[in-house]
């Protein structure tokens, strides 16, 4: 995904979930009831449970996103009910809300399979490493000239291995803050410690989730008793985590930027297994040894700045949009630099020709000729090592690009190729070998190849790993940029394709 | 895929990504710049960079707050930062509740509309305008902070004035009202509220105050808008007690739909005992803690503090404070936390025990430990007629420090230090003096200070530090079985508790030492004496020595010629001690003097006449006599109080205006710091507190003000 296209996300998404808020909020306040009634509230549960059961069994996109979206509006609408009480609805309300949100969420992650268990599957983390990559490179591009001895693209790897790893812990974590978010919006009363008190029964929160600490410790990760205690491990977490910077908050009563610090440390916590750890263990141990006792008893009342404005989200929201745009055109242009001709557009193959030779396929154009392999090699170590050992050089991004785009018999337009079905690759590459034998082989098929490593701790591929952009078309200059680490560890990326 | 799995997490997820950038790109950068690797190296400078981001972002924010000048609109938490905020701009109501906000009491959150503003808000419906789009004409960074305080403030707003200053005779009482129940979404009714107030200042209830008072109609014209509380209890504290005595702390409180009732909360006890009435009254948790932070108010602000209240859902928040002008009293307490039995000790015995430099020291020590930043004063320990006193003020800086640790910031310190082991000291072997030799006195002197001077330190220490942890636990705790209350944790309770009774248990063994010891060195020492004396005089055959210090006896034995004189010395002091010996001793003792004070009500009759008009007994308010029928007031009946003593069952703001016409006022239920009392007391008007004459509505009575009598005639 390039900045762009987060760019364009980032602010729409948030538009679309804020969007639903509102209007439960206001079918909320309209409809909100004095007393509870179990015949409604049964009826809640049933639907929410069938829209979760249609969800789940959806087949195209579009259905899990209307599904999702009338689920999350129907929580929501319940949200905004049981928010306006403090009783123990308050707190069944929030946890129905956070669960709601977080099967959404696991769906969505399965559904695009991006969750091995709980953690992130090797395609996601590649993608979320390209993202962020994609990010960090014109500020990476712009220090480098310091002694390359730890890149700002090995942190962002490190950053992206600590998300892959605890995806689903990160996720949980990011929707217990969007529920939480959406809660306190809708709290008519006090803004609602957000916390383990927010829990229906802390008591049991806190003997639980210790106990499942140890038994998703104990008990075989590939299990279903494992399965389960990790999960549930993980799905009660963020109560903890909250409750932990509650306190934080709390404790540093006296700073103005407290507020700040929380949110750094949530942030931090994120990409941090230890800190989120060490954070949850403090809410549990402030609610095992009663650290409460120590709380100011009368000081620090609610205060109107406190409560979240979807007004405020939106313009953050709207903020990395732009944020994300710019870093966008800044790596667009770093890329240029890379790859000159991944810009490009017009007939790149006019007067391109391919003729097949002992060492591979000569590639002649009006701009020159090079020699690049037919077929790409399994890579095991430095991309360059390994080209150097058979007396050939790195391709470069360009070079590919001109063997990608020219090389196979589709309709292309600038570096597109059209096709008419969703088995595209295979057509391509069985056109590839039937009609043409002069052609490269395996470019959208096989491995993602490294076709540069000049962006210091990080490295361009090319190939299908984020080629497919929809059924209909490959695009043959999607580039990835991506970490030493998460090449090293991605089983999907490991090939080098030669020239000369 | 990223489109899916961040379609509902993506704010959270790029404030993950962006903070995470923003804090490991820097770091990156420093690494590449130290050519550091190891990761232990990585972590320190992360840490690092947070903490100094955070310190120098705090610096920033604090010193952009402090200098920032309220121009149109201010928050109080703002102000509470800003060391330019004036009282012509912000009035002396908003600044007392920032400064409340910065001591960190709990104050409804709040915006200041400053004078400058309420001017705009004056012009824009001046004349024929109409108050339709007055909002909309105010500046419009005024407007932007005003919409974005109510647009999140949930339930309703209340609007009061802040015309007055933040200190002086003045306090306007009943004359601002508040506009209350607004709904934050009303903008017009806003801005009629801020005019509804400042007409105030010029409504014939004010014009009747200034003439009266000589009060000046306002110092700024100041508005504030707070969320507005809707207690189950709402009171008043004032942190000095009746009569302004230093010892206890006057609080009012009344529940919803019931009249309101005043308590004496004792600082030495702990105890709020009701004013005017000898109900029972057990005092619950929040009364401890209102008191206390009173006083912990009257310690940051340096004067005496009248502070309006109120409890919501069992939370106290300070809706007013403000510092208010009393008679000086100087409190002297032979009390806890010293070891004071009430039974009067010879200059000698005292002077066994460590004298006024122990005591000063470990009230000292005391001060610390409760974390008061000074210790005891030379002048601030006495000791008269056998007993030692100590100043009020010392133990109201024990509670304001304890208060503003354990109310405001959470008491760990408070806590760390009470918890600690008491201190345990071997009971030394009392000496026997059988041998009268010329360097006897030396030895018992040796003595003295070797051991028995360390008992009597470490007795007074641990009565102090009991009496330290239970104020401490009733701050925490309470002292009902209400378990709502009770905020301590249940171990450190469990503890706290165990260190009261090993002080209790060792101040009581080195009692008992102390007490042996004390009788054979004063036998020893009186042997002694007379034997050196014998050359001179037989002044030691009796028990003069018992009124001499230490030092004294040194000095007898050192210069001859100085003897007279301090035989003389000493026959005075015994003589003073003796003629008192049988009077009462005083644990509290006031200067000036307090007008008689009465046990509670009741009704007594003096001879012939007194058939004719019984008197009932009540608490003295405002001081002065009046006498005239009695009138009931309550809000159908205004215009009656005329020359009329007043009947106030209820003493609210609303019933303010009657209070100018009466000639003297009774308070029937309580309210001895409420509006009425306040305005009675600015006006002079004679007032008491008297619940037993609220059957006299009609009948002729006279009140004295200062004994709290209330007389009537049939």
């Amino acid at each position: 995904m390039t900045p762009l296209a987060l760019a364009w996300v980032s602010i729409a998404f948030p538009s679309a979930f804020f969007a639903l808020v509102f209007v439960a909020g206001f079918v909320g306040r309209r409809f909100a009831e004095d007393e509870f009634s179990w015949p409604k509230y049964a009826a809640f549960v049933v639907v929410a449970l069938g829209l979760a059961v249609l969800l789940v069994a959806a087949k195209t996109t579009w259905v899990f996103l209307v599904v999702a979206g009338v689920l999350v509006l129907w929580v929501l609408i319940r949200g905004a009910l049981d928010a306006q009480v403090t009783s123990i609805r308050e707190r069944f309300g929030f946890l129905q809300l956070y669960a709601a949100l977080l099967v959404v969420e696991y769906s969505a992650l399965v559904r695009t399979g991006a969750l091995a268990g709980t953690r992130a599957t090797a395609a996601f983390s590649l993608a979320l490493d390209d993202a962020l990559s994609e990010l960090v490179l014109p500020l990476s591009l712009a220090a480098r000239g310091a002694r390359p001895s730890m890149g700002a693209e090995a942190l962002v790897g490190s950053a992206v291995d600590a998300l892959s790893a605890n995806l689903l812990s990160v996720v949980a974590l990011a929707t217990f803050a969007l529920s939480a978010f959406v809660y306190t919006h809708f709290a008519e009363h006090a803004t609602p410690k957000v916390g383990l008190s927010l829990f229906p029964s802390p008591v049991v929160a806190a003997v639980l989730w210790p106990a499942l600490l140890v038994l998703s410790r104990v008990l075989p990760g590939d299990g279903l008793p494992g399965i389960v205690a990790t999960t549930a491990a993980v799905f009660l977490r963020p109560y903890f985590v909250a409750e932990g910077l509650w306190v934080v908050h709390r404790f540093a009563a006296r700073l103005r930027i407290r507020g700040a610090l929380v949110l750094g440390l949530a942030a931090l916590a994120a990409v941090s297994a230890g800190l989120c750890q060490g954070i949850a263990l403090l809410g549990l141990g402030f609610h095992v040894v009663r650290l409460r006792a120590f709380e100011p008893i009368l000081g620090d009342v609610e205060r109107s700045a406190a409560r979240p404005r979807i007004r405020t989200a939106l313009a953050v929201a709207a903020v990395s949009s732009a944020v994300f745009a710019a870093l966008g055109l800044l790596d667009a242009r770093a890329l240029a630099r890379t790859s000159p001709r991944l810009a490009a557009g017009g007939e790149l193959c006019d007067g391109v020709k391919f003729t097949t030779t002992p060492a591979g396929v000569l590639v002649a154009s009006e701009a020159g000729s090079f020699t690049i392999d037919s077929d790409e090699t399994s890579l095991d170590g430095s991309a360059d090592a390994a080209c150097r050992a058979r007396g050939a050089r790195l391709c470069t991004s360009d070079e590919w690009m001109l063997a990608c785009v020219c090389s196979y018999p589709n309709e292309s337009v600038g570096g597109i190729k059209l096709g008419e079905n969703d088995r595209l690759v295979f057509r391509v590459e069985t056109d590839a070998r039937d009609g043409t034998p002069a052609d490269v082989q395996r470019l959208l098929s096989g491995r993602t190849e490294v076709v540069s490593t000049s962006l210091g701790h990080a490295m361009l591929l090319a190939g299908p790993a984020d080629a497919f952009a929809d059924d209909s078309f490959v695009d043959c200059r999607t580039r990835l940029v991506v970490t030493e680490a998460s090449r090293l560890g991605a089983a999907s990326v490991g090939a080098v394709r030669c020239c000369r | 895929m990223i489109l899916l799995s961040a379609a509902f997490d993506l704010v959270p997820l790029l404030l993950v990504v962006g903070v995470a950038l923003a804090f490991l790109l820097p770091t990156s950068v420093l690494l590449e710049l130290t050519g550091g690797t190891r990761p232990g190296l990585s972590v320190a400078l992360l840490v690092g960079l947070v903490a100094t981001a955070g310190a120098i972002a705090e610096l920033i924010v604090r010193r952009r707050a402090a200098r920032r000048v309220p121009k149109w609109v201010v928050s109080l938490d703002a102000l509470a930062l800003s060391d330019a905020a004036t009282v012509a701009a912000v009035g002396g109501k908003a600044l007392m509740l920032a400064r409340a906000v910065r001591l960190g009491a709990p104050v409804p959150d709040g915006i200041v509309l400053t004078t400058a503003l309420v001017e705009r808000v004056l012009a824009a419906t001046s004349g024929t305008k109409s108050v339709e789009g007055a909002f909309a004409a105010l500046p419009r960074a005024a407007r932007r902070d005003i919409e974005t305080f109510l647009s999140r403030s949930k339930g309703k707003v209340v609007v009061r004035a802040s015309f007055t200053e933040a200190e002086g005779k003045h306090a306007y009482p009943g004359v601002f009202p508040a506009v209350r129940d607004l709904n934050p979404r009303d903008r017009e009714r806003l801005v009629s509220a801020v005019l509804a107030i400042v007409a105030t200042t010029d409504d014939a209830v004010g014009r009747e105050y200034r003439r009266r008072c000589g009060a000046p109609a306002h110092v700024a014209r100041a508005v504030i808008v707070q969320r507005q509380i809707d207690g189950e209890i709402t009171g008043a504290v004032l942190s000095r007690g009746p009569s302004a005595r230093a010892d206890v702390v006057t609080v009012d409180f009344a529940r919803k739909r019931s009249p309101m009732r005043s308590y004496g909360y004792d600082l030495v006890e702990g105890v709020a005992t009701p004013l005017g009435n000898d109900e029972k009254f057990e005092t619950p948790a929040w009364v401890h803690r209102l008191a206390v932070l009173a006083v912990t108010l009257e310690a940051d602000l340096g004067a005496p503090v009248h502070v309006e209240l109120a409890l919501e859902e069992g939370q106290p928040y300070v809706l007013d404070v403000r510092k208010v002008l009393l008679p000086s009293r100087k409190t002297w307490l032979h009390a806890r936390p010293l070891d004071a039995e009430g039974e009067r000790r010879p200059t000698f015995a005292g002077e066994l025990r460590g004298g006024l430099p122990l005591v000063r020291r470990v009230l000292s020590e005391l001060c610390l430990r409760a974390g008061a930043s000074s210790g005891v004063r030379e002048d601030e320990v006495r000791y008269v007629d056998g007993l030692v006193y100590f100043d009020a003020e010392v133990l109201r800086r024990i509670v304001a420090a304890l208060g503003a640790d354990v109310l405001l910031r959470g008491g760990l310190r408070a806590t760390v230090r009470s918890i600690a082991p008491v201190r345990r000291r071997p009971v030394p072997a009392v000496p026997t003096v059988t041998d009268v030799t010329a360097g006897a006195w030396q030895e018992l002197r040796a003595w003295h200070g070797a051991h028995l001077l360390g008992a009597a330190e470490v007795r007074l220490e641990l009565v102090a530090r009991e009496w330290l942890i239970r104020t401490l636990l009733r701050l925490v705790d309470g002292t009902s079985s209400v378990a709502t209350d009770r905020r301590g944790h249940p171990a450190l309770r469990f503890v706290l508790a165990r260190r009261v009774q090993e002080a209790a248990e060792e101040a009581a063994r080195q009692g008992d030492v102390l007490g042996r010891a004390e009788q054979e060195l004063s036998t020893a020492v009186a042997r002694v004496l007379a034997r050196g004396a014998e050359g001179w005089n037989a002044m030691f055959k009796g028990d003069r020595h018992l009124h001499a210090t230490l030092e004294e006896i040194d000095q007898f034995h050192q210069d001859v010629a100085a003897r007279p004189a301090l035989e003389a010395e000493w026959k005075a002091r015994r003589e003073a001690f003796d003629a008192r010996k049988d009077e009462p001793t005083l644990p509290r003792v006031h200067r000036p003097k307090l007008p008689e004070e009465a046990p509670g009500p009741s009704t007594s009759r003096r001879g012939t006449e007194r058939s004719l008009s019984p008197q009932l007994r009540g608490v003295g308010v405002t001081p002065g006599t009046a006498a005239g029928p009695a009138v009931l007031a309550n809000s159908a009946d205004r215009g009656l109080g005329m020359g009329a003593i007043l009947l106030v069952p209820d003493p609210r703001s609303e019933l303010c205006p009657h209070v100018f016409d009466a000639k003297g006022v009774v308070l029937l239920s309580g309210g001895l710091v409420s509006p009425v009392a306040l305005l009675a007391s600015e006006l002079g008007i004679p007032t008491v507190l008297c619940p037993s004459a609220r059957s006299l509505a009609t009948q002729d009575l006279t009140i004295d003000g200062t004994t709290g009598s209330v007389v009537v005639h049939r």
